[in-house]
């Protein structure tokens, strides 16, 4: 009999298999990080649900093809930013009149983004709009280059790179009002 | 990498702030499905259904193809009768044979050669493997109502019964369908499911009976308080 070294691969045998339990399992292991991918790239709670349930649907059909079971969470976060990606090229419209602002990010005055706290940057991303969003979220929570979200997201790599920018430059903004706001 | 990116990848795990709601869960755990798992008991009466099916329409193929000759003995279906023992009460069990014993006829051979090989019709195959099926539940059926229970009261068997009885129905209304609309892969199918479903129901109640009786009899059970399933 094949040993089994640690827990994710025997459920990760389980849930191939079939086992609801071992599915359910790995869903509460997981479903709370890809949530927050789905939210950050959708700016939508009903839409990121969607994006999520479909996400974990292929990833339990397509278990069987997973070599390494401690790739998992790798290889599920894979296929959530892709259902992500696939979702947005359908939902984002791009402004055009925005993509060629320049801005350079270390000409930035302070680390304006040191004393926040990571909910209200996390707030704030998701209210950045469609495209800026998916931009900032795959280049900076994501470490996807310019390249990458070029190739993925069917734009141009200066598209990506000034929309990022642009993201910036509107997250702050946002975070200075909020700050104005609530002190 | 600059100084924005490196600090909120530094902290990526406490952005993860929503939850997702309850029903995503349910919605994927009714798009995935689910295998249910399968103890080896019953994946022994499955394997042994399978075997018994197979048997049965051999036999019912054969009989078709020899132009009809029935079987002169049960032999073929002893092996599923099993022997009951240490039961003085317990019936001697002869098994009837399945078709009605016929004398050789050599005229009726030879004629019987000249034919060409009949056609099998389907409704002759469904009548045969029927008749197979039906000797062998009758042969279950005996079998249990013959062995004496003295472990449980007889309600602890009657979801069996009513099993046993819904089971009835359904073939009752399937034959009825098959009468009026003719007969199909699927009906066929479906007989022949009902017929495995009632063997591997009869088997475990068999192999329920053996258990109830194995366990420890209480010291002041007296011999009177065993009883016959009436099924």
């Amino acid at each position: 009999m094949e040993p089994v070294p640690t827990i994710l691969t025997a459920v990760i045998k389980k849930a191939v298999a079939g086992d609801n339990e071992a599915r359910a399992w790995l869903y509460g292991q997981y479903s709370k990080a890809m949530f927050n991918i789905c939210t950050r790239m959708t700016g939508d709670q009903r839409c990121a649900e969607d994006v999520l349930q479909e996400a974990f649907i292929i990833a339990f059909k397509e278990l069987g093809k997973l070599k390494a079971a401690e790739n998992f969470g790798g290889w599920l976060r894979r296929i959530v930013i892709n259902e992500c990606i696939r979702y947005c090229k359908q939902a984002v419209q791009w402004k055009h009149e925005l993509l060629h602002e320049n801005h350079d990010p270390a000409g930035e005055t302070g680390d304006w983004w040191a004393s926040l706290d990571l909910e209200t940057v996390h707030k704030a991303i998701k209210q950045l709009p469609g495209g800026c969003r998916q931009v900032f979220v795959l280049y900076v929570l994501e470490d996807y280059t310019h390249r990458d979200i070029a190739r993925s997201m069917g734009i141009s790599e200066s598209t990506s790179k000034s929309q990022y920018q642009r993201a910036r430059q509107l997250l702050k903004q946002h975070i200075n009002t909020l700050m104005a706001i609530h002190g | 990498m600059d100084k924005l990116k490196q600090h909120l990848r530094a902290h990526r795990e406490q952005l993860d702030i929503d939850e997702p709601g309850e029903t995503t869960w349910l919605n994927i755990q009714a798009a995935t499905p689910v295998v249910k798992k399968l103890s080896p008991v019953a994946l022994l009466y499955r394997y042994a259904a399978v075997l018994l099916v197979v048997t049965g329409l051999t036999i019912g193929i054969r009989l078709l193809l020899q132009n009809k000759q029935p079987l002169k003995n049960a032999d073929a279906f002893a092996f599923v009768t099993p022997v009951l023992s240490n039961n003085k009460k317990q019936p001697h069990t002869s098994f009837p044979s399945i078709a009605p014993e016929t004398q050789y006829d050599p005229a009726k051979k030879s004629l019987a050669n000249n034919k060409k090989p009949a056609r099998i019709d389907p409704y002759e195959l469904l009548g045969s493997f029927s008749n197979n099926y039906a000797q062998l539940v009758k042969l279950q059926l005996k079998s249990i109502r013959a062995t004496p229970v003295w472990g449980e009261e007889p309600s602890y068997f009657s979801d069996f019964k009513f099993s046993l009885e819904q089971m009835d129905a359904d073939e009752a209304a399937l034959r009825k369908i098959i009468k009026r609309d003719g007969l199909d892969e699927h009906l066929l199918e479906q007989v022949i499911n009902i017929y495995q479903q009632k063997l591997d129901l009869l088997k475990t109640l068999k192999s329920e009976i053996g258990k109830v009786n194995g366990s420890p009899k209480p010291a002041n059970a007296d011999s009177l308080k065993s009883y016959f399933i009436n099924i």
